[in-house]
């Protein structure tokens, strides 16, 4: 090594420090990466339409409502095919849309409102039906009806809302009540803009220390991007093996269907990104091997 | 034996780096993985609608 170059190296005793702060620039960048895809999925309203109204999540949802009706069917005596045609495709989407609405509104304010719900007219339907009316007075059929039309709003319901009412009601309510939730929210909101901040002054300390060297503050920077870029692909597989989906596949068909879509966008942003950083870090690290090279 | 190209090993570095935080995710999922796993099935249990 000539005398110039080892003169224009900086001290040995910088490179622990600065390794170091690449050690915490990589854990920052993980976790800015990881903060900024979660809070995407919980407030991104386009995003939960566009898995609420995936065509495999609403196939499931009609699958279970035709054979909740055909129970309802059952016990009442009527042919369950027209009362299922009269709950048509598109309400059950505009349902959809409304929960979403209602779940990303609570995100948004804090303040819970009542979640939606659904009502159909089965009247027309139900009078025709000669096995639903054999046997009803004439006074009861009204009433009737509408305990038929209550327990298929209900069934609708609870296809598209799938959490119980106790947790929304309860649970929910008592967390509102107690904690001033736009306050966490918007605090949450800001933390990956705090995480990149805190990144950039990282990088910043790094590439100062290194000032004297500044290949070697591309390769702290660069081993840092590509270390976070492996970190994310290692949380990917570890989710992964924590088999969720297979878990709520027990508890429900059709959210089983949603979580698998919004899993499989969640974790293509996820390695579009990493990737993008390895890239990123690959090429900063390329440039400084090359150009550390020829001072040896 | 093959002299080593300078900077041969520069490579690594990402690995070292991510080092930390694979160690204590990879001893977080075998230590907890299992209990983590339960607890949720039990929650989604709860939480979802039959």
């Amino acid at each position: 090594m000539s005398k110039k170059t080892k003169k224009n190296l900086p001290a040995k005793g910088w490179n622990v420090p600065a390794a170091i702060l690449a050690v915490l620039l990589t854990m920052a960048l993980w976790a800015t990466q990881l903060g900024a895809v979660s809070l995407w999925a919980v407030s991104s309203q386009r995003l939960h339409e566009r898995v609420a109204l995936s065509q495999e999540s609403i196939d499931r949802q009609m699958t279970r409502i035709a054979a909740e009706i055909s129970a309802i069917g059952e016990t009442h005596h009527f042919d369950p095919s027209p009362v299922t045609a009269a709950v048509t495709r598109e309400s059950v989407e505009a349902l959809n849309r409304q929960t979403v609405a209602w779940w990303t509104g609570f995100g948004a304010t804090g303040e819970l409102q009542e979640p939606p719900v659904y009502h159909t007219d089965l009247k027309d339907v139900l009078v025709k039906d000669q096995g639903f009316m054999q046997g009803l007075e004439e006074t009861t059929v009204n009433s009737t009806v509408e305990q038929v039309e209550a327990r298929v709003d209900e069934a609708v319901r609870k296809s598209v809302v799938m959490v119980r009412d106790e947790l929304i009601q309860g649970g929910l309510q008592r967390v509102t009540d107690r904690v001033d939730i736009p306050k966490v929210l918007e605090i949450i909101r800001k933390l990956p803009g705090l995480g990149a901040a805190a990144s950039l002054l990282l990088a910043g300390l790094i590439a100062l220390m290194m000032s004297r060297k500044i290949q070697l503050a591309g390769l702290y920077i660069g081993g840092a991007l590509s270390g976070c870029g492996l970190l994310v692909l290692l949380t990917l597989g570890l989710l992964k093996a924590l088999r969720l989906e297979a878990s709520i596949g027990e508890a429900s068909a059709a959210l089983q269907a949603q979580y698998h879509h919004l899993a499989r966008i969640l974790t293509m942003e996820s390695i579009g990104l990493a990737t993008l950083m390895m890239i990123v870090g690959g090429l900063l690290m390329a440039w400084a091997v090359k150009t550390l090279r020829k001072y040896a | 034996m093959m002299k080593r190209k300078p900077g041969s090993l520069m490579w690594l570095t990402p690995i070292l780096l991510a080092l930390p935080v694979a160690a204590a995710l990879g001893f977080a999922a075998i230590r907890f993985g299992a209990e983590l796993q339960n607890l949720i099935q039990v929650a989604i249990k709860l939480a979802v609608t039959k």
